[in-house]
């Protein structure tokens, strides 16, 4: 399965919606890299990710995860990482990302 | 003699989801939980990356699986550059540097890594899960 991404900003939570489907890998992380910088570019914002339908991430896919978080932190931005399946949430915690990114399910935040 | 599937893929990130997919239908087959064929799943897809990001020279990447009784075992070759695996050390994982997660992945989701490289020989990454 390849990752389709579908961004949006809301105006109201003054935040960038960014809606993960499918596999982000090294197929694809850096397709998702270059769109996440485009976007800061042009709004630098907080980022949500809306991860229910994502079902697989590796390696490549932390790593975009990192320099985000890295830019965002430089800018005094946040981001979150909403409700990811089970087998993606093992991921962030067996590399202790999990501690650093803030990940919460159905709008609760679950402690690292 | 036990029975052995191989495959053999382009060293290309395009071909390593199909990589990833075969294995889980082996290790479906051969009776692992979705928990643990999620694990194989992306241990394989590490593998893979790192023939396909650290190994460029080589052209395609070769995976055999050893269809065992009571365990899951691939063999995951490519003739790329090859590494000093002596000289790799475990990611601190608090500096978070977004880099070198791969093979730590691989260790926690696996029962067993044995790295088989050196420099201009290739890379032979062996995984094994026991089924439970
Ligand atoms: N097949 C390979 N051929 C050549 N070098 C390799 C191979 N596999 C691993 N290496 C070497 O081992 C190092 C560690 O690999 P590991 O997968 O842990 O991290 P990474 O690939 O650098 O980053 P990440 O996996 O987080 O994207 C690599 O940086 C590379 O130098
Ligand atoms: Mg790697």
């Amino acid at each position: 399965m390849s990752l389709s991404i579908d961004v949006k900003y809301n105006e109201k939570k003054e935040n960038w919606e960014v809606d993960l489907v499918g596999d982000l890998d090294i197929n694809s992380s850096v397709t998702l890299k270059d769109r996440l910088n485009e976007i800061l570019d042009q709004r630098e914002a907080d980022i949500a990710f809306k991860i229910r339908d994502l079902a697989y991430i590796d390696s490549t896919g932390l790593g975009v995860m990192i320099s985000l978080l890295n830019r965002l932190d430089k800018n005094e931005k946040a981001m979150v990482i909403m409700d990811p399946q089970e087998n993606v949430l093992k991921i962030f915690k067996i590399t202790g990302l999990d501690k650093v990114i803030k990940i919460s399910k159905e709008g609760e935040s679950i402690e690292g | 003699m036990k029975d052995k599937i191989t495959m053999t893929i382009p060293n290309a990130a395009e071909y390593v989801a199909i990589a990833r997919l075969t294995a889980t239908v082996i290790a479906n087959t051969q009776g692992f939980d979705i928990e643990e064929i999620e694990d194989i799943k992306v241990a394989i897809g590490e593998a893979c990356n790192n023939a396909v990001m650290h190994g460029k020279n080589s052209s395609n990447i070769t995976l055999d699986f050893h269809l065992d009784e009571g365990r899951f075992l691939v063999e995951i070759t490519d003739e790329g550059d090859g590494f000093k695996f002596e000289e790799y050390s475990e990611p601190v994982l608090e500096a978070y540097e977004g880099r070198g997660l791969g093979l730590f992945i691989i260790k926690t989701l696996m029962d067993d890594m044995i790295v088989e490289s050196g420099m201009g020989n290739g890379t032979r990454i062996t995984l094994i899960k026991n089924k439970e």
